[in-house]
């Protein structure tokens, strides 16, 4: 990359095709995640953005880090559930929506608005947990290095979040 | 198949629906123009002159510090059992420590420093009980109060382990009061206190310790009479129901949290308390900004549970 003029932050072309790398690797998954704990594509496109501009800036720690991609999820978890954050976010993409055409297409499956809605009402922990679970497949082990937490605790987290998502939504047959 | 599990492998199944309508989505997201602003975003600059006024504000804050009386904060017992009002504390001290229980599970909720701090930092100075600055002091502060944050993470992955209970709002301290918070690392507990104002000296002893506090002279002393107190029973062993109920008896607070556990003895019943029973403070002393006297509670629940639907 290229030195901008005035900066005084030089940039190693080898740190940051290490942060290309790592962005081109984890930022659908973080996006969906965004998308999942915000229940906006906007506001979750702009967390999603500010986890890893986060990230940018500091790359040279959060890059040394085993496991990058858990810290910005991390990250995007604590902005989706900052209120005022949220409102910062949701202002940036309106604007930023209102000067384009929206590129985001109906998905061929419906969201299901109320679920997510459902996981977000759950504590921040839970939600998490369940939006790694759910979202991207995780395995407990996976979340529980994400999350840095031990196993049983993210057991017993999704445990707990599953059984409140049952009370709160309504209970359908299994098709 | 019981109800429970069948409920649950319906979720699970919705939540594989879901999954799939999401990530279509976030396939449309424009994530080459999102890299473009990520990379493109306003830097954090290192100035040699921020370095200079730094070293400037630190030696005048240290020849301040010097002609100041030691500051302290209140006893913390690093377990989270037996917290009381600092034995130092008089008529003058106008800063009282709430017994505002952390709760040391490994499922406990973890506080954020960064989000406190750049919060709070409109009010005055958020500090450990080292006098270390917290917070990112750059960071955007809301126009206004956002309302009830019970629980919060950390954003720094460097400090993941921090953990904070907060009982309700936590509103700005006036002039003269104090807003105190408590976050524990694992088994290192942390004050932290907001303090508006000129920074006073803080020659701390540690949180375990109980020292006076430094009585602000800019903001005036504010009258405390000794609270009322309550007396806390033992609620281990109880189940949850029977915990809530016993604790409300007393007038004070409970937050549960879940405990998991392989002892089916457990399962569902109070298996620590915090604070520990025995008599506390009950109230804040009148100009506080704290809230009611709140017990943490850890509930079993059994481990091993499969999850994967």
């Amino acid at each position: 990359m290229t030195v901008q003029v005035g900066s005084w932050l030089r940039e190693t072309s080898i740190e940051r095709g290490a942060f290309a790398d790592f962005y081109a690797a984890e930022v659908r998954a973080v996006v969906g995640l965004a998308i999942a704990l915000t229940g906006d594509v906007g506001v979750g496109e702009e967390v999603a953005q500010e986890a890893f501009t986060r990230a940018y800036r500091d790359w040279d720690r959060v890059g040394a880090y085993d496991d990058p991609g858990a810290w910005v999820r991390r990250v995007v978890a604590n902005l989706s559930v900052s209120r005022w954050r949220r409102r910062r976010s949701e202002r940036r993409a309106t604007a930023r929506l209102a000067a384009r055409t929206p590129q985001v297409a109906a998905p061929n499956e419906p969201l299901d608005h109320a679920f997510w809605a459902a996981v977000r009402s759950l504590p921040r922990d839970q939600a998490l947990a369940v939006g790694l679970f759910y979202v991207e497949d995780r395995s407990v082990a996976d979340i529980a290095a994400c999350m840095q937490r031990p196993e049983n605790t993210v057991k017993s987290l999704l445990h707990r979040a599953r059984a409140r998502l049952a009370d709160l939504l309504e209970t359908e047959e299994p098709t | 198949m019981t109800d429970r599990q069948r409920d649950l492998t319906w979720i699970d199944q919705r939540g594989q629906r879901a999954r799939r309508a999401i990530q279509q989505v976030a396939d449309e997201v424009d994530t080459g123009a999102m890299f473009d602003r990520v990379r493109d975003a306003p830097r954090r600059w290192v100035l040699p002159l921020v370095a200079v006024t730094a070293t400037v504000a630190a030696v005048a804050i240290a020849m301040f510090v010097a002609v100041q009386p030691p500051v302290t904060v209140g006893g913390l017992d690093p377990v989270g059992g037996d917290r009381r009002a600092p034995a130092g504390l008089g008529a003058d001290t106008s800063w009282w420590c709430p017994p505002a229980t952390v709760a040391l599970a490994e499922d406990a909720a973890i506080g954020n420093v960064e989000l406190v701090s750049s919060r709070l930092s409109t009010v005055g100075e958020v500090r450990d009980w080292q006098g270390e600055r917290i917070g990112d002091p750059t960071d955007d502060v809301p126009d206004a109060d956002p309302g009830p944050q019970p629980w919060l993470e950390p954003l720094d992955a460097d400090d993941p382990a921090v953990v904070c209970l907060f009982r309700g709002e936590f509103p700005a301290p006036g002039p003269g009061q104090f807003a105190s918070f408590i976050m524990t690392p694992g088994e290192a507990p942390r004050a932290y206190q907001v303090m508006p104002g000129p920074l006073p000296a803080h020659d701390r002893h540690g949180p375990d310790g109980s020292v006076p506090l430094h009585d602000e002279p800019e903001s005036g002393p504010t009258d405390w009479a000794p609270p009322a107190t309550v007396v806390v029973p033992d609620v281990t062993g109880l189940t949850e129901v029977e915990a809530r109920a016993r604790l409300g008896d007393v007038g004070v607070a409970v937050i549960e949290f879940s405990h998991a556990t392989d002892d089916p003895d457990e399962v569902g019943r109070v298996v620590a308390q915090s604070p520990g029973p025995g008599e506390y403070p009950a109230r804040p002393p009148e100009g506080a900004t704290v809230d009611q006297f709140t017990v943490v509670i850890e509930v079993g629940v059994m481990m091993g549970e499969d999850v994967s639907g």
